[in-house]
């Protein structure tokens, strides 16, 4: 029973990704086929009712191809741009998150002011509301500055979003206080005990945190809507969902290539992943 | 090498609890300082003042003669073994012991000198590359110690050190910090709420409670003079017996006189019947070496220390004898101890 | 002492500071101006509040979004935990906790080619149906459409609030449950007043993370669904999404000001019932 409910679990998480994975070695003319309503000397061999061809959903390619591969990555390599444009947001935001997100917290936890408790609500408050009411302060400060349509219009909110802050301090509230004060008498200054002592301890909640924020950064949508004039610019998130124009040949591996850098970060720090986020 | 001077320090809280009162203190270069007191006493806060990890509310702190109630912990030269060691848990030993010399740009030679003349006197030479985690409560004991040696510090600092051990190896790790004591004859500070620890290890003891001194003295005239029933009752085990002064009607003292008397000066069935009462026997604890017999004194437990073997049941009755010599008086109201060497009767 | 230390400790704080100020305080006041004003500056008191709480669409979008709060957040965090309890001790949990915290990090935009497959009108399920003799279903042109988003976003959280409720469970001494034992303790009672009280703190991470998460869900529903789905999931992240297209700064202003007092509310409102619980339990 229970051994059925885990593997039940586990199959229907990793359908979906097998179904994405295994479709993008499918050629150009399969997935046209499979994935078509119309009726064409192709899609004729699958289920047609009323003039309608319904989809045919499989895992296994008729035939291995790299064909749709070799297209994203050879023939037409506008889609390596996007990619690229995917990478230029999302590195920023991750690097930034990880320095300012640990400085905060760890002044915040270490702070005797009575009014950080205040600050810190302010923190929660921005961290639990939807992206969509964030984007008006953010469109308002990006056209005072001048930066919207400017990838730093995304960029800067995100590096200051208040999740990591959250899940930091709420990591260091773990952490023995004898530990810093010893430090401290062992001569070392604030921001040695910060590098030196606390940073080392809580890897896992760093870990975490990259891992959390570069899979949010990896699939902006909306911001990259609203700050993003030039369709060149968009990240590979918005391409794939509105420049395709339902182009089913390449669509599987161009989710495959949006979700492989995901999924390298994620498996590279799945070890940390729950442990960084609960202790 | 320093001595340190309390001269009247506060500590109070933003929520106007006083944690440390009027706490007046010298304490000389190479001294063995305990302060002991029950849990929530203040004599940890103190110690933490000290170390410059509590803020001073008032009063001065010296240093070595130097005012320290603003310099921060690192610039004071102190070093602390707290009670949960708190080791740094991503370090190995080496550079857990290294760390406070490395933050003081040491020479690296000079640091490897240091940590390894420590890891030998402590017997943790070969845990040198372990991590905190994988030792054991008396190896990580010695491994704070190790961390604090190596600082050659002007003042060692110990919060409870010994608290989370187990009686054995409490009974030699104190054996080795007197030791350590004398061969570095620098000034300690220990705090502890363990009266046996206090006893064998300072050469002065300050008992604290509420945040106030209580005494400061020897540990043989804590022990054989306290200031009071507070002391009285803190300094030994089993605790001294106080008695109301109508309990032993013989002696005819006023009425606002408290009976102190030592369970080892309670003579049980006297050769001479001078001075003593009957009491019935309503427990026998057997220790082994001794015995401690729960008496009942016309309404009053008192413990009596009687030799092994001899054969005490429960429900016997029996005559005590008590040295009026070896009665120490004290004050109902304040408890304070009246100075007067025994009682004439 | 106290200043300089305590100013030192505010360094740390700064950079953050002054990037939520500039980011979030500082326009969040400036949208409090839009929100009090017309499009010609004029002070106008709290006529687009009215404005914006009689209209029907933005009514509408509110009461979606409340009830797809109300169902998927408690759905999922149930969901998580019992499957967490049945799963506790699994062996190979780590190759297991993996696969079930996949979910989370596929992109938005290559899972919904995934749901589409399945549930278009040309789908496979459907395809599926008439085969087995049965009505096609419009998924995503009837109410099916908000049970099918609340399917996307279960797959998507439950793997990873499952694993963090693992890691919680897990971090329960055994003492505490021999002791209830041997108290003689029933398993509902073991259960009230060691496991609930103990997973209390994983609780509200994972409660935190659930409703951030079922705001961002919005991105599955808007790459499937488009800017204008079916009425059962018009959200309030749609209400805004068009504003945007408008420019309409008085309207979205007075949107955010409504949801950040909302949020506050809320999460006043956890605070105080978690303090509540752990007072009432322990």
């Amino acid at each position: 029973m229970r051994l059925a409910i885990v593997v039940a679990v586990a199959v229907l998480s990793l359908i979906p990704v097998a179904f994405i994975i295994s479709n993008s070695f499918m050629s150009d003319g399969e997935a046209a086929a499979r994935y078509t309503s119309k009726i064409t000397p192709e899609s004729s061999f699958g289920f047609i009712y009323n003039n309608i061809h319904y989809m045919d959903m499989g895992f296994v390619p008729d035939v291995i191809s790299l064909s749709a591969w070799r297209l994203i990555l050879a023939q037409d390599p506008t889609h390596l741009r996007f990619l690229w444009n995917s990478l230029i947001l999302a590195i920023p935001i991750v690097l930034g998150q990880l320095i300012i997100a640990p400085l905060a917290a760890y002044g915040l936890e270490r702070a005797k002011s009575k009014h950080k408790e205040k600050f810190f609500f302010a923190y929660i408050i921005i961290m639990l509301l939807p992206m969509q009411a964030l984007l008006v302060p953010h469109f308002i400060m990006a056209e005072f500055l001048g930066i919207s349509g400017n990838y730093a219009a995304i960029i800067f909110p995100a590096i200051f979003a208040t999740f990591g802050v959250f899940l930091i301090r709420q990591q260091m509230k773990g952490f023995r206080k004898e530990i810093i004060e010893a430090a401290a008498i062992d001569g070392a200054k604030e921001l040695q005990i910060f590098l030196r002592i606390v940073l080392p301890n809580i890897k896992p909640t760093l870990v975490a945190l990259a891992v959390l924020t570069f899979a949010e950064a990896w699939n902006i949508v909306d911001q990259a809507v609203v700050f993003i004039r030039d369709p060149y610019q968009m990240p590979l998130s918005v391409h794939l969902s509105t420049g395709l124009a339902g182009n089913m040949g390449i669509v599987f591996a161009l989710s495959t290539l949006l979700m492989l850098p995901a999924l390298i970060i994620f498996i590279y720090g799945q070890d940390d992943l729950s442990e960084g986020v609960i202790k | 090498m320093a001595e340190v001077i309390f001269d009247g320090i506060y500590k109070r809280y933003p929520n106007g609890v006083e944690a440390v009162r009027d706490f007046d203190l010298e304490i000389a270069d190479g001294e063995f300082l305990v302060i002991v007191g029950p849990s929530g006493c203040g004599k940890s806060t103190a110690l933490r003042m000290v170390a410059g990890l509590e803020e001073i509310s008032g009063g001065r702190l010296f240093i070595g003669g130097q005012l320290v109630n603003d310099v921060l912990p690192r610039d004071r030269d102190v070093a602390m073994v707290f009670q949960n060691y708190a080791l740094y848990p991503h370090m190995t030993v080496y550079n857990n012991m290294a760390f406070g010399l490395k933050m003081r740009k040491v020479h690296k030679k000079e640091i490897d000198r240091r940590v390894k003349e420590a890891a030998e006197m402590l017997d943790i030479s070969e845990l040198l590359d372990r991590k905190p985690k994988t030792l054991s409560g008396g190896q990580r004991q010695r491994v704070a110690m190790g961390r604090a040696l190596v600082r050659e510090p002007k003042v060692f600092l110990m919060d409870e050190p010994l608290s989370n051990l187990d009686t054995k190896l409490r009974a030699q790790m104190r054996a080795e910090i007197a030791k350590l004591h004398q061969r570095l004859s620098t000034t300690f500070i220990y705090v502890t709420h363990d009266q046996v620890e206090a006893m064998t290890l300072g050469s002065r003891i300050v008992v604290m409670q509420d945040g106030i001194i209580q005494q400061i003295d020897s540990p043989i005239n804590l022990y054989n003079k306290p200031a009071n029933i507070f002391v009285a009752g803190f300094i030994g085990s089993p605790p001294m017996n106080f008695l109301e002064s109508c309990a032993l009607p013989w002696l005819d003292l006023p009425e606002h006189v408290i009976l102190g008397i030592r369970p080892e000066n309670i003579a049980l069935n006297p050769p001479n019947s001078a001075n003593s009462v009957n009491a019935q026997i309503e427990h026998v604890e057997l220790l082994g070496a001794e015995t401690f017999l729960h008496l009942n004194l016309a309404g009053n437990v008192i413990i009596a220390r009687a030799e092994a073997g001899i054969g005490h049941k429960m429900g016997d009755e029996l005559t005590i004898g008590i040295d009026p010599q070896k009665i120490i008086q004290f004050d109902k109201s304040s408890g304070k101890a009246l100075e007067i060497e025994g009682v004439r009767p | 002492m106290k200043i300089l230390r305590n100013g030192k400790i505010w360094a740390f704080v700064l950079p953050s500071l002054i990037g939520v100020t500039l980011f979030f305080f500082i326009p969040a006041a400036a949208s409090l101006f839009y929100a009090f004003t017309d499009a010609g500056g004029r002070f106008i008191w709290f006529a687009n509040f009215a404005d914006i709480i009689t209209n029907p669409v933005f009514q509408l979008a509110t009461r979606n979004s409340l009830w797809f709060i109300a169902i998927s957040v408690p759905l999922n965090m149930i969901i998580s935990f019992l499957l967490a309890m049945l799963l506790q001790n699994l062996k190979h949990r780590k190759i297991f906790a993996v696969i079930f915290m996949l979910p989370l990090v596929i992109p938005s935009g290559s899972i919904v080619f995934f749901w589409n497959t399945l549930f278009a009108d040309n789908g496979a399920i459907n395809g599926l149906l008439l085969r087995m003799g049965a009505e096609t279903v419009p998924w995503f042109t009837t109410n099916w459409s908000f049970a099918i988003i609340i399917m996307v976003f279960l797959f998507k959280n439950i793997g990873f609030n499952m694993v963090l409720f693992m890691a919680g469970l897990s971090l329960i001494p055994k003492d505490y449950y021999e002791a209830a034992k041997i108290e003689g303790a029933k398993s509902f009672a073991t259960f009230r007043h060691i496991t609930f009280i103990y997973i209390m703190p994983t609780s509200f991470l994972v409660l935190m993370m659930s409703i951030i998460n079922s705001f961002r869900i919005f991105r599955e529903i808007y790459l499937l669904y488009g800017p204008y789905p079916h009425q059962s999931v018009y959200m309030l992240q749609h209400f805004m999404n068009n504003q945007f297209l408008f420019a309409n700064m008085q309207r979205l202003s007075v949107t955010a000001i409504l949801l950040s007092a909302a949020t506050i509310v809320l999460v006043i409102a956890v605070f105080r019932g978690q303090r509540k619980i752990s007072d009432t339990f322990s």
